[in-house]
């Protein structure tokens, strides 16, 4: 039936024909339905419109979310990919193993993990999330299933992660877990007060396997960059607990847009910076250091009616230090920018996906409240300093980047296109790719 | 975390395992109660080995399934002797198979008619007094059976329906009364409202009204622990339903819920 979808960032909203799939058997009928092309998606996640396909056909996989199989001796799990992240980690946790490599939220879904090759605070040392996959099971439109591996059907296997969806319906995903023998960690909290000192602290916590920084995006340009560094590690000894995390909040609708502004940002990092300095807490639970974000329900609605959108760039480690800075100081000349940014320092990839979004590197990431064309005006000042560099943008965060820029830093695009299922497409690859279906 | 209740039962054999509120129900067992026996009885083989597949995952260890007409009243003998045969004694036995059926087809057609009452009452009443007999063998056991906040009232859009549900709640009330005395043999009619699940998928589920097949799970999970001979999931269907009970006939008669 015809409805509307939204946007993470709510400010793409296309009508679909909707379908969902059932937690019980698919047939591929239920899949790829009709004459008009089909984009999978899972919990929406995703900020801009790489799992909208407007007005083609949507396919709401997430009711398909049975665990196939757990071996608890070697963490080893296999699932249907419209299994979440939270989901798994309730059943995983308690017997001492968590899902390797998670985003800031743990209301995604396998499939999408999958599809936009996530990565998480960990990733200079574990890498993406395709780094952590062992087979996936793919189900083409003309009823081709393949078990792809790094043994076999490689090239497909490559092109799926990071494949935002566009190789096939992947039905399953096995996945090696990741030992914990506790599910609390310590975690630092250092102030630094500018670019250079982040370098200085990231290079220092290499050894901490979780780590990104909070950056005040209104500093003082002498003070640019300063923010607050968080690294973590998980403890060596205490409970296993995957509590149920409910939402102790819910935007109920969208806020005035007007309540998000320069004045008000400022005042807020001013405050946040003031927050107790260089502290170590020695025991708090997994989910608040990743997911803090999760605790609100609907936050993105907190941006008003218009929206938002978020820039994610990553640049390689070499050119990093001046590209960041440049960012940073084009984002404060604009007094565009949000209280939620986080700077992190990537480390070597690892996955195999053939368009992956991390590489070494640095990545910034921010949100901006949608104030029209002064905002896409920022965001693609943003994009061409990202490119100049030698960066790339995130598809899974971006909903305006021109094909240019992403063609520049997605070579392998070409590649994905040509394994890309007949039936599948995206609003966000007509986009990028230029095409007109 | 598997908690030490001494009513706990230990075998758990489900009828309809394949519904989708049996399955956030095994989920939730498989949870709580690893260490208890499951046997699955469904009819179609690819969903219910998809549900063993899962539950077997969960709660690491081997799911028993039969996959079998549950649903036709002279295949039920030979099923119940088949469970019996694998278990030996059925602690719990959750019946939650059934159809919705489609009311103006039901009007027309006698075979459609005849099919949704043997399936979702006179199936059920046959299992129910199987499940009676094998109870007080053992002198224990509990069944709880999926009713319907559909048979609180008949309405034209699926008094069909309806009445199979509410038959199967009588069915229940009376089973509950006969075995007031009997300590250990209980029987929970559980009254769903709009639940999310393959059943209702053409309905839309969406808003205030409508429940996720989780939540009636752990509503399920509470009424089997207390003992309940009957429940509304979720709680606020006891409220609407008093009201559509209470409405008079001729205010009633204008609506066409």
């Amino acid at each position: 039936m015809d409805q509307p979808v939204l946007s993470w960032g709510r400010t793409c909203r296309y009508t679909h024909e909707v379908r969902s799939l059932g937690r019980l058997g698919q047939t591929r009928t239920a899949l790829f339905a009709g004459g008009k092309s089909t984009i999978f998606r899972g919990y929406g996640r995703s900020y801009g419109d790489v799992a909208l396909n407007a007005d083609g056909g949507l396919c709401q996989t997430r009711n398909s979310d049975n665990l196939l199989e757990f071996d608890q001796a070697n963490g080893c799990v296999k699932a249907q990919s419209g299994m979440s992240i939270a989901d798994l980690n309730a059943i995983t946790i308690p017997a001492g193993w968590i899902v390797p490599v998670s985003p800031g939220t743990q209301f995604v879904t396998l499939g999408g993990a999958v599809a936009n090759d996530v990565h998480g605070k960990n990733h200079h040392v574990d890498g993406s999330f395709g780094a952590h996959i062992m087979a996936l099971k793919l189900i083409r439109s003309d009823g081709e299933e393949l078990i792809c591996s790094r043994e076999k059907n490689m090239e497909m296997f490559n092109a799926t992660i990071s494949g935002l969806g566009l190789t096939g319906y992947i039905a399953w995903v096995a996945l090696q877990l990741k030992p914990i023998a506790s599910s609390n960690m310590q975690v630092e909290t250092i102030h630094y007060s500018s670019l250079e000192a982040f370098f200085e602290i990231s290079d220092e916590s290499m050894d901490w396997p979780y780590s990104a920084a909070w950056v005040d995006c209104f500093s003082p340009l002498n003070a640019l960059g300063r923010g607050i560094f968080t690294r973590a590690r998980f403890l060596g000894e205490g409970e296993l607990r995957a509590p149920q995390q409910t939402a102790r909040l819910s935007i109920y609708r969208e806020l005035p847009s007007m309540l998000l502004n320069k004045y008000t940002i400022s005042a807020f990092n001013w405050l946040y910076m003031r927050r107790n300095g260089a502290q170590t807490l020695d025991r708090v639970a997994f989910h608040k250091v990743f997911y803090p974000l999760d605790s609100i329900a609907h936050w993105n609605r907190i941006y008003g009616r218009a929206g938002f959108f978020q820039h994610q760039s990553i640049i390689p480690m070499a050119t990093s230090a001046p590209g960041v800075s440049e960012l940073l100081r084009t984002i404060k000349a604009s007094g565009q920018g949000s209280f939620l940014a986080v700077l992190k320092r990537h480390g070597p990839e690892t996955s195999p996906g053939l368009n992956s979004f991390p590489l070494q590197g640095i990545s910034l990431a921010l949100d901006f409240p949608n104030r029209g064309a002064k905002t896409l005006k920022l965001l693609q000042a943003l994009d061409d300093i990202a490119v100049a560099y030698g960066g790339r943008m995130y598809p899974a965060k971006d909903a305006t980047m021109s094909p240019e820029t992403y063609q520049s830093g997605y070579p392998n695009w070409t590649r994905l296109e040509a394994l890309r299922d007949p039936n599948i497409n995206s609003s966000f690859w007509r986009r990028v790719t230029q095409q007109n279906d | 975390m598997t908690d030490t209740d001494q009513a706990a039962t230990k075998t758990l054999v489900v009828l309809g395992a394949t519904s989708g509120i049996a399955h956030a129900y095994l989920r939730l067992i498989a949870t709580k109660h690893p260490e208890r026996r499951i046997i699955l009885v469904a009819r179609d083989m690819d969903r219910l080995d998809l549900v063993r597949q899962d539950i077997a995952a969960r709660r690491q260890g081997d799911v028993t399934t039969i996959a079998a007409e549950i649903g036709k009243p002279s295949a039920i003998t030979s099923i119940m002797s088949q469970i019996v045969d694998a278990v030996e004694t059925i602690d719990e036995c959750l019946l939650a198979y059934g159809a919705l059926g489609e009311q103006t087809a039901l009007q027309k057609d006698p075979a459609t008619l005849e099919a949704l009452l043997n399936t979702n009452f006179v199936s059920a009443c046959l299992w129910l007094e199987a499940l009676a007999a094998q109870f007080e063998s053992q002198a224990s056991g509990h069944a709880v059976v999926i009713g319907s906040v559909a048979g609180d009232r008949g309405r034209q859009s699926n008094y069909m329906y309806g009445a199979t549900k509410a038959g199967l709640e009588r069915l229940c009330e009376g089973m509950a009364h006969r075995f007031a005395s009997a300590r250990d043999i209980h029987v929970t009619c559980i009254k769903p409202g709009l639940v999310d699940t393959a059943m209702t998928a053409h309905l839309q589920p969406s808003g205030l009204l409508w429940a996720k097949p989780e939540r009636v799970a752990s509503d399920i999970y509470r009424a089997v622990r207390r003992k309940r001979v009957r429940i509304y999931t979720p709680g606020f269907w006891r409220l609407i339903l008093l009201i559509v009970r209470t409405l008079p006939v001729p205010i009633f008669h204008k609506t066409r819920l």
